[in-house]
């Protein structure tokens, strides 16, 4: 990739892992006030709002944030499997997209719950659940440690990063860099 | 000539890593044994 186009990648790769983390935490707000509000309007509108705000909000930036990071491995010398980071990020972020998109079918199910049930005593308790905070809470500690992983970048090469860093010691310098060695 | 220990060995914070990951998956594996997790729970 060409230095222009690698700052593109890696802007696009910050801005939607980052608002992805963003995002976490407003929807881990949102649900703790699912989970303790006092007012039936409030549980109902919170677990309606849940679901949209998942699709159209989480889902997007977790699938963005995958594909930027995949093209910013794979256009630059890092690699994907190269360095324990790079892997690491790698597989926490399809973990946290993979649990996310199995978990709309659970907030599919609060959100319908809440549009059909009248929200009085009983039924106010009913809705509410404790694993939507629990979840937002997981993801946004998955994301600080993703985050600081990025930020930190600890060593470590992988097998497969040890050899390849070897074939590349071993293979000869351009015919261009020989010529300019000499002094051409 | 011996090679480099340390930059063979698999670093000390992948290890922690591994070790955190593995109990979590174990953790779910339970929580989903016993009905307490997972996608359908809510249904």
């Amino acid at each position: 990739m060409s230095p222009g186009l690698r700052k593109l990648a890696l802007t696009a790769h910050v801005a939607s892992s980052v608002g992805w983390l963003g995002a976490v935490a407003g929807f881990l707000a949102l649900s703790i006030v699912g989970l303790t509000s006092r007012d039936g309007q409030t549980v109902r509108s919170v677990y309606i709002a849940m679901e949209p705000a998942g699709w159209y909000v989480l889902v997007p930036l977790s699938l963005a944030s995958l594909a930027t990071g995949l093209v910013q491995s794979l256009g630059t010398p890092w690699g994907l499997f190269r360095h324990y980071w790079v892997l690491v990020k790698l597989l926490m972020n399809v973990l946290a997209t993979v649990v996310l998109l199995l978990y709309m079918q659970t907030l599919g199910y609060l959100a319908g719950i809440a549009r059909k049930t009248p929200l009085d005593g009983g039924n106010l308790d009913a809705l509410r659940s404790p694993s939507p905070v629990l979840h937002a809470a997981a993801a946004l500690v998955l994301l600080v440690v993703a985050t600081t992983l990025s930020v930190y970048k600890p060593r470590g090469l992988t097998g497969y990063g040890r050899r390849k860093q070897n074939e590349d010691r071993l293979r000869p310098a351009r015919p261009y860099l020989q010529a300019s060695r000499r002094g051409a | 000539m011996k090679p480099d220990r340390e930059a063979t060995a698999t670093p000390r914070w992948v290890k922690v890593f591994g070790l955190v990951a593995f109990a979590l998956v174990v953790l779910l594996v339970i929580l989903m044994l016993i009905g307490g997790h997972g996608p359908g729970r809510h249904m």
